[in-house]
């Protein structure tokens, strides 16, 4: 009778398996790109990683907001996953460990993937109503809202790109044709009204009226952050993030005052702007 | 203490460079960064502090904004002041580490925050003037003296608006003691006999 598997290793086929699944999602990862279903094809490529050909373009935004909540869901609920994985058989937990950390680490890798200062620059241009690249403005904030959560270490909150754009596209159809910091303050309204911005659905999380002025302070950095004159290098235009948080924060109470008044939010983006 | 922090204004005069809060930062940095090396001191930032710094600063700054030309100059030296009142209202910046027996009665040992402060406005002060206004500011020996520098730190610990005037004593002119916060139109013209080759031709907005 052949000897089964002892309790100190998984059995090859089930462990091949799992770490499978991780290489299989992980390799998914490495697509990127954008979908051109809502707003035409986008005006130039967006060159943050090595495209692959057998995934519909029109995959990759949801695929990248699928990412942003398994990541999303795992940094909130990582209690309850130790808490499941100490009662598995300890090879399962070993291989399942193993499979969590290298999808994570993909994941990471996908999330955090550097942009281009050609990108900001098509964000910039956007965010003013000056482009039509709709999806690399999305793909910039979404960059920019990512990175502003890990270094303010804030509760993980998600940015669709899928929910913005589907919003973004509607309202183009019913709205006006504003340039310059009106537009970049009906930007700013439609995608603080979106629902883009968000916990992953399902959890028992309710936002309070601090985190939701906490989603403000960010959203509003992250796009002013866009409306700057932009620096020379990109490890500056990165920089230049961090100290448009900064700025925000100074001037924090009048800008969740200005939030609803068109008027007032204009004369705080023009003028924050100004002085980054 | 006094250097080029190798910032220039790139593609506008300086004076404008300075009033963002990029440029405040990146030179801010630059004279810790210098100012470390000089002396052995470790310096440590809150940048959210340095931000409020700045916020601060400008605010006072476009609140006393001269209309007549004439007096930029004297406005550069009078900003200047401002920041340093600001910067030691705010205190950013904590040291970290000395060298291993500095000497105490070195400013730079004496107040190890308030040098790096005092370092920063000279040279900015001394940028702007030269590249924006042709000026040069020829400090004294009150920047190296130890009595000067224990009455600095003991007054502005009681009102930090006097560090105007002791930046001013610092740069090698003559301080306005009795109402340091205002600045004085007309001023220009009085410093501008011993210190500038020109007056300025651009407008401080």
């Amino acid at each position: 009778m052949p000897a089964g598997p002892t309790p100190q290793t998984l059995p090859p086929e089930l462990n091949q398996t799992l770490q499978g699944v991780a290489r299989l999602t992980a390799a998914m990862l490495l697509v990127d790109g954008d979908a051109p279903t809502m707003f035409g094809e986008p005006e130039g490529e967006c060159p943050m990683m090595n495209s692959r050909d057998d995934l519909p373009l029109s995959l990759r935004m949801p695929l990248r907001d699928i990412v942003r909540g398994m990541t999303g869901i795992a940094g909130l609920g990582e209690k309850a996953v130790r808490n499941v994985l100490t009662v598995l058989p300890q090879p399962f937990e070993t291989s399942l460990r193993s499979a969590i950390v290298e999808l994570e680490a993909a994941a990471t890798r996908f999330l955090k993937a550097d942009i281009t200062q050609g990108e900001i620059r098509r964000a910039t241009r956007f965010v003013v109503g000056e482009g039509d690249d709709a999806h690399c403005c999305l793909r910039v904030l979404a960059y920019g809202w990512e990175q502003l959560q890990t270094s303010r270490r804030n509760t993980p909150e998600l940015f669709s790109e899928t929910i913005a754009a589907t919003r973004l596209a509607f309202d183009r159809k019913t709205g006006t044709l504003d340039t310059g910091i009106v537009h970049a303050c009906g930007l700013f309204d439609v995608l603080r009204r979106s629902g883009a911005i968000g916990l992953p659905p399902g959890l028992p999380v309710q936002r309070s009226a601090a985190e939701q002025a906490e989603v403000d302070v960010n959203l509003f950095a992250v796009m002013l952050w866009l409306l700057a004159v932009r620096p020379e290098t990109l490890v500056a235009d990165q920089s230049l993030l961090e100290l448009s948080a900064v700025l925000t924060e100074v001037h924090r109470t009048a800008v969740i005052s200005a939030i609803g008044n068109a008027e007032a939010l204009a004369f705080q983006f023009a003028g924050l702007s100004e002085q980054l | 203490m006094t250097h080029d922090l190798g910032l220039s204004g790139a593609h506008q005069p300086l004076h404008k460079s300075a009033q963002r809060l990029r440029w405040f930062v990146g030179a801010f940095e630059a004279q810790m960064v210098r100012t470390s090396s000089e002396t052995g001191n470790r310096y440590g930032v809150d940048q959210a502090a340095l931000g409020g710094v700045f916020a601060d600063w400008l605010k006072s700054f476009n609140a006393q904004k001269p209309d007549d030309s004439a007096d930029n100059p004297a406005y550069v030296g009078f900003a200047a002041g401002l920041m340093l009142r600001t910067l030691i209202r705010r205190a950013p910046v904590r040291v970290i580490s000395e060298p291993v027996g500095a000497d105490k009665t070195n400013p730079a040992y004496f107040w190890p925050e308030g040098y790096l402060y005092v370092a920063f406005c000279l040279n900015v002060r001394e940028m702007v003037l030269e590249k924006d206004f042709n000026g040069r500011q020829k400090p004294g020996n009150d920047l190296t003296d130890t009595r000067t520098w224990w009455s600095f730190k003991e007054n502005v610990g009681q009102d930090a608006a006097l560090a105007i005037a002791f930046l001013d004593l610092f740069a090698g002119d003559k301080p306005e003691w009795s109402t340091p916060e205002l600045f004085r139109s007309g001023r220009a013209r009085e410093i501008a006999k011993r210190f500038y080759r020109h007056e300025t031709r651009e407008q401080l907005d």
